[in-house]
């Protein structure tokens, strides 16, 4: 397994080098791992052709260099995601964003953010409040655009297409990207109403393969057991733990490619927050997943790699086991260990 | 102990006005319940009035006022809707929107005999309209409009951001995220604003003296058609409504029982706005039932 994601990865950066699409990253000795370790996420679901999407975000390492010096070997976990990346049929695309800023007015509050996201694994937002996360997170499916005064520039790629072209249909968009918030927000409706919703508008009609699908979100966010003799009960009655893996059945209940989650066990007690987190584990296997936490065990626990945001810049995105045992940046080190923050 | 004896008196004076503000609601309603009800039977429901002898009824006022007050809805309902959901969800906040807001809040705190007037002179002559209910519906509508549209801005307004979030992330376009998901959560409200904002129509007179006027044809109730000139549901013929019924009986009735006829006729009036509100409010409460669980 790990021989063949190397494989891959090393045709992908010889497939990118020899195409010398992007001549900045041929002058700038750091622009060629750093193209690597973008490939190494993207190269176990992009076949290793030279048609592969060119512009991979070179110019991520500007405000961080110590992120991208590191060839990133792959690490022990990476094999299986990638694994069960291949025994799919149709992989969703991996996704990444290039030189994304983004503005509230004048105000700059992401500054120019390069990061790519492996596929099926999953990627944890950190840093101190007002940082940033939210707003970045929340352009990845372009639901920033709906506060007034925010603009974003940049691009942000998934599956071949930057989404932040305006000619992108941001409600197909959408589909492709659940997402979850801080606080649980189940639609005033039933429970089985809250899943079933979305794929009906979508098109699933028929009401067995309706039932099957609710069931199916409802086990696969361990909530079945717990729900299965109140479906038609509002979905507001119940818990916030409960509410909140609601939500999540909700957002897979249409099929997306990828799950952004802005804080989502913040607001739960401990054994609910064990419950999000297991299922975030659980998730993996068929989602891209980017979660924002300011918990920094949550964050150990449940990534793969970890992004440190300060003050809108990205300062450090590595393999979580690095962030948290030998960060590269000083300020890394002292936010993980609670020095500032 | 100084902040609890403060907490103590004031809470003592809140619920002291509280009280009063119950008591004079209470007086009043009673005043005018005992003084009126005594006159009112199924014959004056239902009688045409009478001009010089004692004995008529209100039965045309009343279904003039209730008819009246299904056109305004029939007018202000769709558009107050659109238009609210419009300027909450598509309009961009800038001047203009800010000054058309500020337009709709002058225009629904018009005072009500001005609008009248400017009903007498644009829709009853300008536009040949004549006296009639369409003419006291449109002037009906100069101030019931804004107040739909802002009941439903705001009503829309209130939905938790979230809500709207969660619709737009599955994948749903604007338009149906705003039926769906917003919608729902809003009608009790928008329901309870509409049939509030309908008690206001149904007790306009100043504004309906000069477009809807002060008599009404002889009408036959048994004929339905409204293209009928003595029809009751010709939207084209002079309709007194009870609010100014009471208010022409009252300063220039020669039936020798007008005073109990206006006092009649007050009660009946105050007895529909009262069902009109608690109405409002159990239909809110069912409708939400209705549209958020189950199904
Ligand atoms: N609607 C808005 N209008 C203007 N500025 C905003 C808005 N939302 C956020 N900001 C600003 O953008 C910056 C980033 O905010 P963001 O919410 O993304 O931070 P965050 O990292 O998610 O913080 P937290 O951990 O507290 O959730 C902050 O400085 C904030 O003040
Ligand atoms: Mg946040």
């Amino acid at each position: 397994m790990t021989l063949i994601a190397t494989e891959k990865t090393d045709a992908r950066r010889t497939a990118v080098q020899s195409a010398g699409e992007n001549p900045a990253s041929a002058t700038s000795p750091a622009d060629s791992p750093s193209a690597a370790a973008l490939n190494a996420g993207t190269g176990t679901v992009v076949p290793p052709a030279p048609s592969a999407p060119p512009s991979q975000p070179a110019p991520a390492l500007k405000q961080a260099p110590a992120v991208t010096a590191q060839i990133p070997k792959p690490a022990p976990s990476e094999p299986e995601p990638s694994g069960a990346a291949r025994t799919q049929a149709a992989p969703p695309p991996a996704f990444y964003t290039k030189d994304l800023s983004v503005f509230y007015g004048e105000k700059q509050a992401i500054k120019q953010v390069s990061m790519a996201f492996p596929d099926r694994q999953v990627v944890a937002l950190i840093g101190p409040s007002g940082c940033g996360k939210s707003t970045f997170l929340r352009s990845l499916n372009r639901m920033n655009d709906l506060i007034p005064g925010a603009s974003i520039e940049g691009e942000i790629w998934i599956g071949g297409h930057n989404i932040c072209d305006p000619k992108t249909d941001v409600v197909r968009l959408r589909q492709k990207i659940g997402m979850v918030w801080q606080r649980p927000n189940p639609f005033h409706k039933s429970i089985y109403e809250n899943v079933a919703f979305g794929p009906r508008y979508h098109g699933v009609k028929s009401k067995a393969a309706l039932d099957e699908l609710v069931e199916e979100c409802l086990r696969k966010t361990a909530l079945w057991d717990e729900v299965k003799d109140r479906l038609h009960q509002s979905g507001l009655a119940l818990s916030g733990g409960q509410q909140q893996r609601l939500c999540i059945a909700r957002s897979i209940a249409v099929k997306p490619d990828i799950l952004l989650m802005d804080e989502p066990a913040s607001a739960l007690d401990p054994v609910s927050t064990a419950k999000v987190e297991e299922l975030t584990a659980e998730l993996k296997r068929d989602y891209t997943i980017v979660i924002v936490t300011h918990n920094m065990h949550q964050a150990a626990r449940v990534s793969d790699k970890t992004a440190f945001f300060f003050l809108g810049d990205l300062v450090e995105y590595d393999e979580t086991n690095k962030i948290f045992t030998n960060p590269s940046r000083k300020s890394t080190d002292d936010y993980i260990s609670g020095r500032f923050g | 102990m100084k902040t609890k004896s403060v907490d103590r008196i004031m809470t003592g004076v809140i619920v002291g006005v509280g009280f009063l503000i119950i008591a004079l609601l209470a007086a009043l309603l009673g005043y005018l319940l005992i003084r009126g009800l005594g006159h009112v039977s199924w014959h004056f429901l239902t009688s045409p009035p009478e001009s010089i002898r004692a004995g008529g009824g209100i039965g045309p006022q009343l279904f003039n006022s209730l008819f009246l007050l299904v056109l305004t809805m029939i007018i202000t309902v769709p558009l107050g809707l659109g238009a609210g959901i419009y300027m909450s969800e598509y309009a961009k906040q800038n001047r203009l929107t800010a000054f058309i807001r500020l337009i709709v809040e002058v225009l629904s705190s018009f005072p009500s005999i001005v609008v009248g007037l400017f009903g007498l002179l644009v829709i009853v002559n300008r536009f040949g309209l004549g006296l009639s209910l369409m003419s006291g519906a449109l002037a009906l509508t100069v101030f019931n409009l804004p107040l739909m549209v802002r009941i439903t801005e705001q009503a829309l307004r209130a939905v938790p951001r979230e809500q709207k979030e969660a619709g737009l992330a599955l994948g749903l376009s604007r338009w149906r995220t705003i039926t769906t998901v917003m919608l729902p959560i809003s009608l009790p409200a928008i329901v309870t604003g509409t049939i509030l904002a309908a008690g206001r129509v149904f007790g306009e007179a100043a504004a309906l003296l000069f477009t809807a006027g002060m008599s009404s044809p002889r009408l036959d109730f048994t004929d339905w058609n409204p293209l009928h000139h003595t029809s009751p549901l010709n939207p084209f013929r002079p309709a007194e409504t009870l609010a100014v019924h009471i208010w022409k009986v009252n300063s220039e009735g020669l039936a020798p029982d007008a005073a109990q006829i206006a006092a009649g006729a007050s009660a009946v009036l105050i007895i529909t706005v009262l069902v009109f509100n608690l109405g409002a409010r159990w239909l809110g409460r069912v409708l939400y039932r209705k549209l958020t669980a189950g199904r």
